[in-house]
């Protein structure tokens, strides 16, 4: 079958959860099909400035095509927009407004596939709120595929959004709680598609043992993997790590794993690692003590699926749908949702180390059950010959 | 089996995190507050003594901020309420004048800012103080009324500073 994958950004030195989880499905999809990637040159999504060259490449055995941005985004013109949509009073205009500042603009990408979408026996887009899903979904929606990718935040209740859910032939949910929040939000009940997520790439994993010394990380310690950033909710995690620390006077490591854009003391107990190798990364994961994963956004957590790869219990934000689901089906961890919790939590995942073996154990069973590459295929090959044959109709 | 094992030989998530809140509404039932609920207490008081005292509001969001921002300071931006071409113009002279006069408003307007900084602080910590005292007040006369006893004292929990 001849796939088209349509995302925003694409590369290895792309940071981001959809666009990894677009890139894997990408390689594992190109074992078995004809698979090219439609993207944009660019890596940065603050900018969206056009760094990588424009045309035909390929990346780990998959075909890749570049075009070109349009327009960069700009901060003084992006901001006062999407305040303006997400927390006023507004208009269609400026929602459409919003979606051209927020990029990425590439109407060389949409041009592209209105010229060849014939070519393609399936299109895949990911990401519902960016430019080149929005406005390239709208070409064949026959033959579309849309991976969401959807968090529940203000953006999913634009206008603009309700009637693009029903475009798409099949939807491929990261989540069950994911289908509910946009069946629920956008006012679509019974959307086409079905749950799928992601499998894990597993590289050749540095022997856990190995991995203390090669990060200079001595004794028990936390691991939290991802953008380190307000916005993930790592302040408060840090925040309420310390206060436990400080009160339990615990010699408990928490270690950052990914790369910093927020300011914070850094200090014998709260360490930022960088970001490091793959191998390196799932090293101390399964050599930690649990994963804290504190976003209150999330449509699915590649690294709390990573963390139960390894067999790690994962302590949660319970204010995310996603994630208290995700661990309350699995039974892979706890969750919290103040201060207390999160305290009572690490208490007992600390002091129980049969107990947090078990619920990594639960969690690594769950993840085998459901988020191997060979369930992860088969259900993407369902959605594909659905739209392939055209019936679109699950 | 085990406290948290379920009857189907699995660990029950559910339950233990019914076991941690259960525990957590215990503590608050013997008057056993968090630093954060405390906090919670003392900014609920420090705004209702705002409010008696009837401060432009604007000042009063900035006053129970995080930062400092509401205190004096030595670089305060030079504006004048007069518009066009004769507004620029007295912009101008005060910015021309304003080294001259900084000479001599500087030393007072530092000391006074940490003043501020530290009434401010004294207020705020006192505040808490009193906002725990009462909470261990309640703690007690609730014991007493109980006939409850015992020799934890208040506030012997981890997050018991409150207590």
């Amino acid at each position: 079958m001849r796939v088209a994958l349509v995302v925003q950004r694409y590369g290895l030195e792309v940071f981001g959860g959809a666009e990894l989880h677009c890139r894997w499905v990408a390689e594992h999809l190109a074992e078995r099909h004809q698979v090219e990637v439609l993207t944009t040159t660019a890596t940065d999504y603050l900018s969206w400035t056009n760094v990588l060259p424009a045309g035909a490449s390929a990346l780990n055995g998959v075909s890749v095509r570049r075009f070109p941005v349009a327009r960069a985004r700009r901060v003084e013109t992006f901001d006062p927009v999407a305040n303006k949509v997400c927390f006023a009073a507004h208009t269609d205009e400026e929602e459409q407004q919003w979606l051209e500042e927020h990029g990425p603009v590439c109407p060389e990408l949409v041009d592209f596939l209105r010229r060849h979408h014939r070519d393609y026996d399936a299109l895949v887009f990911f990401s519902y709120r960016y430019w080149t899903t929005y406005c390239g979904l709208q070409v064949a929606p026959e033959r579309s595929i849309l991976v969401p990718t959807a968090e529940h935040d203000r953006v999913l209740y634009l206008r603009l959004f309700r009637s693009f859910f029903r475009l798409p032939a099949q939807i491929a949910f990261n989540t069950p709680e994911e289908r509910e929040l946009i069946e629920r939000v956008t006012g679509n009940e019974g959307l086409r598609g079905e749950v799928v997520g992601t499998g894990i790439d597993r590289p050749t994993v540095v022997p856990v043992e190995e991995v203390e010394a090669r990060l200079d990380l001595l004794g028990d310690f936390l691991v939290y993997v991802g953008r380190i950033e307000p916005e993930k909710g790592c302040a408060v995690m840090i925040d309420h790590f310390l206060r436990w620390q400080r009160e339990t006077r615990s010699k408990v490591t928490l270690a950052l794993l990914g790369r910093g854009t927020m300011s914070f003391s850094e200090n014998a107990h709260v360490r930022l690692m960088g970001v490091i190798p793959d191998a390196e990364k799932l090293a101390a994961v399964g050599r930690a003590r649990a994963l804290v994963m504190p976003s209150r956004h999330e449509s699915l957590s590649m690294v709390v699926l990573e963390a139960w790869m390894m067999g790690r219990p994962v302590l949660v934000n319970g204010d995310c749908e996603v994630l208290r689901g995700q661990v309350l089906r699995s039974g892979g961890g706890l969750y919290y949702r103040r201060y207390e919790e999160f305290a009572a939590a690490l208490d007992l995942l600390l002091a129980e180390p049969a107990l947090a073996n078990r619920l990594g154990g639960q969690g690594h069973d769950y993840f085998q059950a459901n988020y191997a590459w060979e369930r992860i295929m088969e259900k993407y090959d369902r959605l594909l010959e659905r739209v392939a044959g055209g019936s679109g109709a699950s | 089996m085990d406290e948290w094992t379920g009857p189907d030989g699995r660990v029950d998530v559910a339950a233990i995190m019914a076991g941690i809140r259960e525990k957590i509404r215990g503590r608050r039932d013997m008057g056993l507050y968090t630093d954060e609920e405390v906090e919670e207490l003392t900014s609920l008081r420090l705004q209702a003594f705002a409010d008696d005292a009837g401060i432009d509001p604007d000042l009063l969001a900035r006053l129970m901020a995080d930062n400092h921002n509401w205190n004096i300071s030595t670089d305060y931006r030079v504006e004048t309420h007069r518009a066009g071409l004769k507004g620029r113009l007295v912009v101008l002279l005060k910015q021309l004048v304003r080294p001259w006069v900084r000479l001599y408003t500087d030393q007072p307007l530092s000391r006074q800012a940490q003043i501020n900084l530290y009434l401010h602080y004294l207020c705020h910590n006192l505040v808490r103080e009193v906002v725990r005292l009462q909470i261990e007040q309640t703690a007690l006369r609730n014991r007493l009324a109980t006939g409850g006893g015992g020799d934890t004292p208040p506030g012997a929990g981890r997050e018991g500073s409150a207590g």
